[in-house]
């Protein structure tokens, strides 16, 4: 008997595995909750993926695929020249990264909603410059958002990949007649591959049920996944806890599929780095 | 006399502004083994980075065949590394990475195909060709990597104390196989290590380094009996140091005299470290096995006296390690054939002679 594992089994029963079952049969519910003597079916499922809620789950998830892919290409070159510094600037610079986060969230995205108010800087400046784009209650203000919202966490995941790319290797490229893009093509990237997945996927998952970012820029006019959940939930208008469960269940299939086909991706390869396994595992 | 494959001239380094190298010229000619010895922090990796083009240097210049490459960058020198770590790319399997540079080259296939196999056939690994590279041991990684370097055939091999992660047994073995591999392809090997007795085994010619300063650039032997300098002479075996004194102007031969006893019949070999009106102190550098020892009968005027302070037995030699009477002077060391006679024990007073007839002698600092 190994009794050791038991806290983390206890742990993964009590607070994952009875919630997901619970949230499970509630979606499986057909009436609104409350109704005990309810009896179970798909009905809900099938009004989520039918419209208006399919092309929100669908919009969810290509706003979602966009703001990550946005992050990890910018998130790419800081993160490279962070780790292409001295130990002690590596620190300076991943402080400097770090630091926002630990600004509350809420705080974070409700400067931003300042910013791009109509009468906000930000909207301000684009109006001087000639760029009249409406920002606030619009899916670009949401998307700009969640870009700044995420950015440094993938700074983190995505330095460990690039300080574990061993620069004697790069020099041995160069040495045997590489060019800087040959370096990248036929190195860095076979080599990084499995890490930029994993780093994309621990910012993609969070992403597509974000509902605070929505919520608070979007001002109820940008319809995600994510509002639709917690309105369902908690909204002051007939709340629908078996319809939640059932919109919850769909987000989590889209996050498991997207790891999933990661996965897929990263095992047909089969080169992928045991570390950055690791690492997506907590995506 | 050939021009050398390469040529370093009044060449300085400096890493974040601390300077590393100090006008180091040297030249290593096509087919040598030459080495880059010096402890560690002498700068001899820093000369390897530039001479690989990885580093500028702060000023002096570098010529392959006579034309100048100190702007050349690496990806365009013909020169291979083996990396200390051996660097070897861990997404590719064996053959990939010994045909990386041959790709670099756009060789065609079947010629790729050919020089890998060829290349890991020298390096006994023929049957590794599909072997990812993170199932390989230590030892195999070590010839893959060095299957890599010499697979585009360079001019030149650089090898950064590429043994230095091997245990003792592998690494005699490869120091005979490397030694081999060079002298069968005919390439120039530029060996860095810290390690004396590598170097001795295998190179050509060696260059010391110290501080940032080349000391003496010879062939092993030169380097043992003829040291350059204090550092030289210390740093290549062991070595004994003992007073002396000139007290003939003699050029040729140059009679010494310590306060212990009078060195009459020993010429000095460092002709050059003598002029003809030099007189005054300095040190005879006597090596441990031009000693002879004996126990001490008669007060003979002629011998050093001292008395043993520990014996060792070496395998082929014992090691006596001996204090000269009337001196306070650093113990000495002593090695003897086990076979020459019975081996005396610790407190024993023994007489000394010293057999050479040729030694180096350095003045005392200051020099005078």
């Amino acid at each position: 008997m190994r009794w050791t594992g038991l806290p983390a089994k206890l742990w993964i029963v009590l607070f994952v595995m009875l919630p997901f079952l619970w949230l499970l049969l509630l979606s499986l519910q057909q009436n609104s909750y409350g109704n005990a003597n309810d009896t179970l079916g798909l009905s809900q499922f099938g009004r989520a993926l039918s419209p208006p809620y399919a092309g929100i789950i669908l919009s969810s998830v290509v706003n979602s695929l966009l703001a990550a892919s946005a992050v990890l290409v910018t998130a790419i070159p800081i993160t490279w020249y962070i780790s292409r510094q001295s130990r002690h600037r590596q620190n300076f610079w991943l402080a400097f990264f770090c630091i926002p986060l630990g600004i509350n969230f809420v705080v974070r995205i409700y400067a931003w909603f300042v910013l791009i108010r109509p009468e906000g800087m930000l909207t301000q400046f684009l109006n001087a410059v000639g760029y009249a784009i409406p920002l606030a209650s619009s899916p670009a203000g949401v998307f700009i958002s969640l870009y700044y919202g995420y950015l440094p966490l993938i700074i983190l995941p995505l330095f460990s990949v690039f300080e574990r790319l061993d620069q004697n290797q790069l020099d041995a490229a160069t040495d045997l007649g590489a060019s800087l893009f040959q370096r990248w093509s036929k190195i860095v990237l076979p080599e990084i591959i499995p890490g930029l997945i994993a780093s994309f996927i621990f910012v993609f998952v969070p992403m597509l049920g974000e509902y605070l970012i929505p919520r608070m820029i979007g001002g109820g006019l940008v319809a995600t996944l994510g509002t639709q959940i917690e309105s369902q939930f908690l909204g002051s208008t007939r709340p629908n806890w078996p319809f939640g469960a059932a919109l919850s269940v769909c987000l989590l299939t889209c996050a498991v599929l997207t790891i999933f086909i990661a996965v897929k991706m990263l095992s047909r390869r089969g080169t992928g780095q045991k570390s950055t396994w690791s690492l997506l595992q907590i995506g | 006399m050939t021009t050398p494959l390469l040529t370093i001239k009044n060449l300085s380094a400096a890493l974040d502004s601390r300077p590393v190298l100090n006008d180091i010229s040297l030249e290593v000619r096509e087919g040598e083994f030459f080495s880059l010895l010096g402890p560690s922090g002498c700068g001899k990796t820093t000369l390897l980075k530039i001479i690989s083009g990885f580093l500028k240097p702060a000023s002096g210049e570098l010529f392959w065949n006579g034309a100048p490459i100190t702007q050349l960058p690496a990806n365009k020198r013909d020169l291979n590394l083996v990396f200390q770590n051996y660097a070897l790319f861990p997404h590719m399997n064996v053959f990939e990475n010994v045909a990386f540079g041959l790709r670099m080259q756009k060789c065609a296939e079947d010629e790729i195909r050919k020089r890998v196999r060829e290349s890991l056939e020298l390096v006994r690994m023929d049957s590794f060709a599909q072997r990812r590279i993170g199932d390989l041991s230590g030892g195999q990684q070590q010839r893959i990597a060095l299957a890599r370097a010499i697979a585009p055939r360079p001019k030149l091999v650089l090898l950064d104390e590429p043994l230095g992660a091997l245990d003792l047994q592998l690494r005699k073995q490869m120091q005979v196989e490397l030694k081999a591999l060079q002298r069968h392809l005919g390439m120039t090997f530029i060996y860095v290590t810290h390690d004396q007795e590598e170097a001795f085994t295998m190179s050509d010619r060696i260059a010391i380094l110290n501080g940032g300063e080349l000391q003496q650039i010879a062939s092993p032997e030169e380097l043992y009996e003829t040291p350059a300098n204090r550092f030289v002479a210390q740093f290549i075996g062991n070595a004994n140091f003992l007073a002396a004194e000139i007290i003939s102007e003699t050029r040729a031969r140059c009679r010494l005299s310590s306060a212990e006893f009078q060195l009459s019949s020993i010429e000095t070999s460092a002709g050059s470290n003598l002029s003809a009106n030099q007189k005054g102190n300095g040190d005879v550098l006597v090596r441990p096995e031009q000693f002879t020892i004996q126990p001490l009968a008669t007060n003979g005027a002629e011998h050093l006296k001292g008395v043993i302070l520990m014996r060792q037995y070496l395998g082929a030699q014992i090691r006596y390690f001996v204090n000269l009477s009337e001196s306070d002077q650093q113990p000495l060391t002593i090695d003897v054939p086990v076979s020459a006679r019975p081996p005396l024990d610790a407190g024993t007073s023994v007489a000394l002679t010293v057999s050479a007839t040729k030694l180096p002698f350095f003045w005392r600092s200051p020099v005078q």
